[in-house]
């Protein structure tokens, strides 16, 4: 257990680490390892898996072309001559590309490199500026199709109190927090274009008619998904399935950005990454399949039982709890480690499994931004190469708005189960 | 002897891209073909379903058997960063063999589990046998043990060049 | 000795409840020398994952369909063949015979078990247009549970290219329309909620489903044997009870299910001759294809005969 812990913290794949864990677990329980095997295979048992690794392919490909210019133009067009405009734009679009690329940096890379710049010149201050686009690479990780919302719901699944979890719910639950997010951060941004008298844009119906038709192709992408769903004319991997061969015909035939080569090599990085997420979670079921044998869970809820009485205390230190957790864990180890301890003590005290997984969502939202393994922090200083200590302190504001945006999703549970 | 050894490793992570890229092709291909048959034709290919999940286990293994070789994993890898370079490097070492035992592990009860469904036979889809689906699991945990064995060896043998690939 | 149980019926139904109650009797009559606990709502995976996990031991048994043991014994899946019974006064007659028969060989294949519990005659039920004829059930897109044989041959005969899914998609299917006809169980289609989907049921039934708690026979023999005697008595009396409660819930369900505004469709004399002759190719699929004995088969149509010739 103490050699699993060390490895861990000194660097071993978090697969190697829980795979060791479900092992250990078994072993003690005199279990036939075998059950490693059967457990592993339960991965073709989950349909709905199909959609992670077309979703992901997608996101990938709208990372490499040049969907980002296009989408800014648009939004920028439509939006920006708001006061705050150009950073409800900034908010607007961030949001709608991370959904789709994942948080995994693409959203910092493809589009702070556009957004940076403009903000600049269109008289933001240098702190600001910076702060957006770092707090940004995150927002929209509430919004379908994103890889976290998938991703919770199939562990969730894997529990007998997350049977309701379903895909569908949580892309769903997730559309009016992540609206809270972006209005409060468009609030602030309005705020600061006062304090420093940021110029107005003025709003021009040719700019909109030429933005739109330039991007005429990316503007179907949400129908597919949204509108796909939440009408019922497709599945969630039938929508991913869609949406992948879309994305590839647009990106490769029409808009002519991407070259077949190019195409064979996303298809296969993409493929890299889905496969460690989904070798991590096949062996999360394993371990998880354990924490349920040995009533792991039921025993940690018993325990907290002692010490925390009510709902609203409970809310208030899970927010604690997985604030700090964010500091240290990236959102995929997060998610397959804390979900299947969490989700049964949460359901204890009453709280919906899909509000958790936005409140869980959320808060690591915020994870993606506090040192020491901030990603956002570390690509931006990559991409706009600025040391993390100065991008920290331009986070600050924004983290604090988020916070507030995230107790607000916390005690008002209506805001994620209004949709279902 | 070198020479041939480095033309078979390369034939393996062509072979193995070759594999993932395929895989994402046939899936997102019938996948979308199987929506037009069901809204087009109310029709559908009996064993699409079965063999599209089988293939998400497929990539699944395949795709972390490449990011083993790239050094792609996710890692919680909280202590390592503040370490002195010299303690790192031995802990790097101890990560790497402690991997390879897993994944031995790993290969050994999934051969174990396949040689159960080799033995009691029975259909995933169409005409295929359900244990030839499971197969790749225990290759490809063979294959991430091998790999980080050897990432284990070139770091012991060879300190200053890190960055070799196995 | 504690017995590790899998199935997949959620915590609460009534199956479960009878289930707990009497593995609380065997704890109280062993003095806690055999005890049982429950994995529920699917938690060990489906059938076939549960039934891999009792061979390796990390499961001693599970609640499962009939069907889903033929690996133990080819034959548990006589009863669900397609439109074997056309009432439940005839599977009462058959199940007094064969019961027995079918309990023994999945004895003789490894299999402790304590009797069967009906689940219920399956009925088709369409979401889209009533499906009064074997023609109109051809123009449906039709569910199917993936790795069943049994189910996959009968739709073959019937010329009916099905949709296999896991019990678990199959509700999101039918509201996103992947698929809009399901068979199942009147208590099966409340429990799962595809009642708020459906809307027409075709009132012929097509297969009849029994459910089985099985019981690993290496796993039972630690048992010391006259606890054995014990739980064999307790568990044979709660599966009647079950198998009785679930007869009754079964014709309510289906009352709840016409008060709900589910139209029930009759196949006329004609249909239902076609309806007939479709079953009877798809039994010859079956027993061609091995997935019964024809002597199995044999044995019930002869006491399904028999009964017929006391009626008349
Ligand atoms: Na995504
Ligand atoms: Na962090």
């Amino acid at each position: 257990m103490i050699v699993l812990l060390v490895m861990a913290l000194l660097g071993a794949p978090l697969f190697v680490v829980l795979a060791g864990a479900a092992a250990l677990g078994f072993y003690h329980q005199e279990t036939s390892l075998t059950v490693l095997g059967v457990e592993l295979y339960r991965l073709v048992d989950t349909p709905i898996l199909l959609a992670l690794p077309l979703f992901t392919f997608a996101g990938y490909l709208l990372g490499e072309g040049n969907t980002s210019q296009r989408l800014v133009r648009l939004i920028r067009a439509l939006m920006g001559w708001m006061p705050g405009g150009l950073a409800i734009v900034a908010f607007c679009t961030c949001a709608f590309f991370t959904a789709f690329t994942g948080a995994s940096g693409a959203t910092i890379v493809a589009l702070g490199a556009l957004l940076y710049p403009a903000l600049k010149q269109a008289g933001y201050p240098e702190r600001f500026s910076l702060g957006l686009v770092t707090t940004s690479g995150s927002l929209g990780l509430l919004l379908p199709p994103s890889l976290p919302l998938i991703l919770y719901a199939i562990i969730a699944q894997q529990l007998p109190q997350g049977s309701t979890v379903s895909i569908e719910a949580m892309f769903k639950a997730g559309l009016l927090p992540a609206l809270v997010m972006i209005v409060l951060l468009s609030i602030y941004g309005y705020w600061v274009t006062r304090q420093h008298h940021v110029p107005l844009q003025s709003f021009s119906w040719q700019e909109l008619k030429g933005a739109a038709i330039e991007a005429k192709w990316e503007i179907p992408l949400p129908l597919f998904v949204l509108g796909g769903i939440y009408s019922g004319i497709f599945a969630v991997s039938e929508a991913a399935a869609v949406t992948a061969l879309y994305v590839t015909i647009m990106t490769v035939l029409i808009h002519r950005e991407i070259s077949l080569k190019q195409l064979v090599q996303i298809m296969r990085e993409s493929m890299v990454m889905v496969g460690a997420i989904l070798l991590i979670l096949a062996v999360a079921m394993a371990f998880t399949n354990w924490l349920i044998e040995a009533e792991v869970p039921t025993q940690l809820f018993d325990v907290v039982k002692q010490y925390v009485d009510s709902k609203w205390t409970f809310l208030l230190l899970l927010n604690l709890f997985l604030l700090i957790l964010g500091c240290f864990l990236d959102i995929f180890s997060a998610l397959v480690i804390m979900v299947p301890l969490l989700l049964p003590i949460a359901v204890g005290y009453g709280i919906d499994p899909i509000h958790l997984g936005i409140i869980f969502l959320a808060n690591m939202e915020l994870g993606y931004c506090t040192p020491p393994v901030g990603m956002n922090l570390m690509i931006a200083s990559y991409r706009f190469k600025k040391s993390m200590t100065e991008l920290y302190h331009t986070t600050i504001p924004f983290l604090l708005v988020l916070m507030v945006a995230v107790l607000i999703i916390t005690y008002w549970p209506w805001l994620s189960l209004a949709l279902l | 002897m070198l020479y041939m050894t480095q033309t078979l490793l390369r034939c393996l992570h062509r072979l193995e891209d070759a594999l993932l890229v395929s895989l994402l092709f046939v899936m997102m291909s019938l996948a979308v073909t199987q929506i037009v048959l069901r809204n087009g034709f109310d029709t559908g290919i009996l064993w699409a379903d079965a063999f599209l999940r089988v293939s998400v286990l497929w990539i699944a293994l395949i795709g972390a058997l490449v990011a083993t070789r790239q050094k792609q994993h996710i890692q919680i890898d909280v202590l390592s960063r503040f370490l002195p370079a010299i303690t790192r490097y031995i802990a790097t070492i101890m990560v790497n063999v402690f991997s390879a035992l897993v994944c031995g592990l790993l290969a050994y009860y999934c051969f174990d589990f396949v040689k159960m469904e080799y033995e009691a036979p029975s259909m995933a889809f169409a005409n295929v046998p359900t244990w030839l689906c499971e197969a790749v699991m225990p290759v490809a945990f063979g294959f991430m043990a091998v790999r980080y064995f050897l990432q284990a060896l070139v770091l012991i043998f060879n300190p200053v060049k890190t960055e070799s690939t196995t | 000795m504690t017995l590790k149980i899998a199935t997949l019926s959620p915590d609460g139904s009534a199956w479960m409840t009878k289930m707990r109650a009497g593995a609380a009797e065997i704890e109280n009559r062993t003095q806690k020398r055999v005890s049982f606990k429950f994995y529920t709502g699917g938690v060990m995976g489906n059938d076939k994952a549960v039934l891999n996990k009792i061979k390796i031991g990390q499961l001693h048994g599970g609640a499962v369909t009939a069907g889903s043991l033929s690996d133990f014994y080819k034959d548990t899946q006589v009863y669900s063949m397609p439109l074997m019974f056309k009432n439940f006064n005839e599977v009462d007659y058959v199940r007094t015979k064969f019961d027995a028969v079918i309990a023994k060989g999945l004895e003789q294949g490894g299999m402790v078990n304590f009797g069967f519990a009906e689940a219920g005659f399956a009925y088709a039920m369409s979401k889209t247009a009533p499906i009064p004829s074997v023609v109109e059930l051809r123009k449906h897109k039709v569910w199917i549970p993936d790795n069943d044989m049994q189910s996959a041959e009968t739709l073959k005969a019937f010329q009916v290219s099905p949709i296999p899914l896991s019990l678990a998609d199959v509700l999101p299917s039918l509201q996103t329309g992947i698929i809009d006809t399901v068979a199942s169980s009147p208590i099966g289609t409340l429990a799962l909620q595809w009642h708020t989907q459906v809307k027409y049921l075709t009132d012929l039934p097509l297969s009849y489903i029994v459910g089985v708690l099985a019981v690993d026979q290496k796993a039972f023999n630690k048992i010391d044997p006259a606890d054995q005697l014990i739980v064999r008595d307790i568990m044979q009396r709660t599966f009647k009870e079950i198998d009785k409660q679930n007869r009754q819930d079964n014709l309510e369900a289906f009352n709840t299910l016409v008060k709900q505004g589910i139209k029930v469709v009759k196949p006329s004399a004609q249909e239902l001759l076609a309806w007939e002759k479709d079953a009877a190719l798809a039994s010859e699929r079956i027993e061609k294809a091995g997935i019964v004995n024809p002597s199995t088969l044999q044995s019930v149509r002869q006491y399904l005969k028999t009964y017929k010739a006391t009626t008349k």
